[in-house]
């Protein structure tokens, strides 16, 4: 038990061993170690982008792996950058690229009077809960409403150039924000694009019910396109590892 | 949830601000006392309570979800935590946790 419901428990004078608490499922979350998104990886985390490598939340594929399984995959991950890095020249470091970095990432501390983090945040929340199956909606979508999510994440993402930060607080905020719309944007890319409801609960297609392993016993990936920030959907074949029915335990 | 840091007891050490997961607290830089960034954003991990040296970090429970004041506190020491938990009535509950490190 967490100390917060302990704490929770004593406020509220509840005693657990004779009242019985109410519970409700919560949270089944899409994104991170909970579930299988994130960047394509190989057997030892390298990812599709040259001398990147993924472990952890970040890492797709895995799903259920929770901490340890991040401890693991963060052994194995560094097993393969030991390798990799023997065989690295060191290149020159481009001063113009660095100070164009510096800009990028203090602009939101030279502007004032823009829009807050913290209420992009609440909208981005408000927002997706409604239109891309949010706990209020108990995690149900349909083509319609996650449309509409597609269109608020793209005025969002413009209302982006607008953030501002008063600290380095709100700036490590700000930039919180600019990426957690862009991840909300792969998220909606990804729920359109899967046409069955494979992870009821967790993704409940509405107008798609069933699962279709005909059309969808694959991975969906995506790729965006640094220039014209368009998003790229696609199917990669499902490679069974063990052999027998995967439908009996 | 939150925390609510007793600046009276606070001794500027900025362990808090080095532990906290989030950056959420840090020190005033005109009184260096420890103040917390934004409430809505803790997670109630309890790093920084645990660890504060004069115990100047407590617990706070959002208003929406509790109507009385309870405390919890823990004190820790090499292999256990001691917490110590006081109910609205002022009836107060011990408790001991083994704590696992990989140290
Ligand atoms: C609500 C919740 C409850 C959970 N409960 C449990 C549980 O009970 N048991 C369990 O085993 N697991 C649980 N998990 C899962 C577990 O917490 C995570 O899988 C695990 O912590 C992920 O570890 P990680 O190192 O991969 O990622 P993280 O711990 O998320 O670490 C990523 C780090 O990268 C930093 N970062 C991000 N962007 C940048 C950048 N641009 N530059 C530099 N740094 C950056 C972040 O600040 C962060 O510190 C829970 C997760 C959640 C969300
Ligand atoms: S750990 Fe405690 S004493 Fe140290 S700065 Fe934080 S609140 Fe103050
Ligand atoms: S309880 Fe955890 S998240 Fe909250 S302020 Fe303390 S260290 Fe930070």
């Amino acid at each position: 038990m967490y100390p917060q419901m302990t704490l929770w428990l004593a406020a509220n004078r509840i005693d657990p061993s004779k009242q019985p608490i109410e519970i409700a499922g919560t949270e089944p979350y899409i994104v991170g170690g909970h579930c299988q998104a994130g960047y394509w990886i190989d057997d030892g985390r390298k990812t599709t982008l040259e001398g990147l490598f993924a472990a952890g939340d970040v890492a797709g594929g895995v799903p259920y792996k929770f901490v340890s399984g991040c401890w693991a995959e963060g052994v194995i991950a560094a097993r393969t950058v030991v390798e990799y890095v023997k065989n690295v020249e060191l290149g020159e470091v481009d001063d113009e690229h660095v100070e164009k970095e510096i800009d990028r990432v203090y602009m939101p501390m030279r502007k004032s009077g823009g829009v807050r983090p913290n209420k992009l945040e609440q909208e981005l929340q408000d927002m997706m809960d409604k239109y891309a199956g949010g706990i209020p909606e108990y995690y149900e979508m349909d083509e319609a409403r996650l449309k509409i999510a597609q269109k608020e994440l793209q005025k969002l993402a413009e209302r982006t150039k607008d953030i501002s930060a008063e600290n380095t607080h709100e700036l490590m905020l700000a930039h919180d924000m600019i990426d957690k719309i862009e991840v909300a944007q792969v998220l909606v890319e990804h729920l359109l694009f899967r046409k069955e409801t494979r992870w009821p609960a967790y993704q409940t297609r509405l107008d798609y019910p069933k699962m279709d392993d005909e059309n969808w016993l694959c991975f969906v990936n995506s790729r965006r396109d640094p220039k014209t920030r368009k998003i790229d959907v696609f199917k990669v074949p499902y490679k069974q590892m063990v052999p027998g029915d995967r439908y009996k335990g | 949830m939150g925390v609510i840091i007793d600046k009276e007891k606070c001794n500027s050490c900025g362990l808090c601000v080095k532990l906290c997961p989030g950056d959420l607290e840090a020190l005033d830089p005109k009184t260096r006392k420890a103040f917390i960034w934004d409430n809505d954003d803790c997670w109630n991990c309890l790093v920084c309570v645990k660890h504060c040296p004069t115990q100047a970090i407590t617990l706070k429970l959002p208003n929406a979800i509790t109507k009385h004041d309870a405390t919890l506190m823990p004190k820790m020491t090499d292999d256990e935590i001691d917490w110590t938990l006081i109910d609205p009535d002022g009836k107060v509950d011990t408790f001991k946790i083994p704590r696992k490190t990989v140290r």
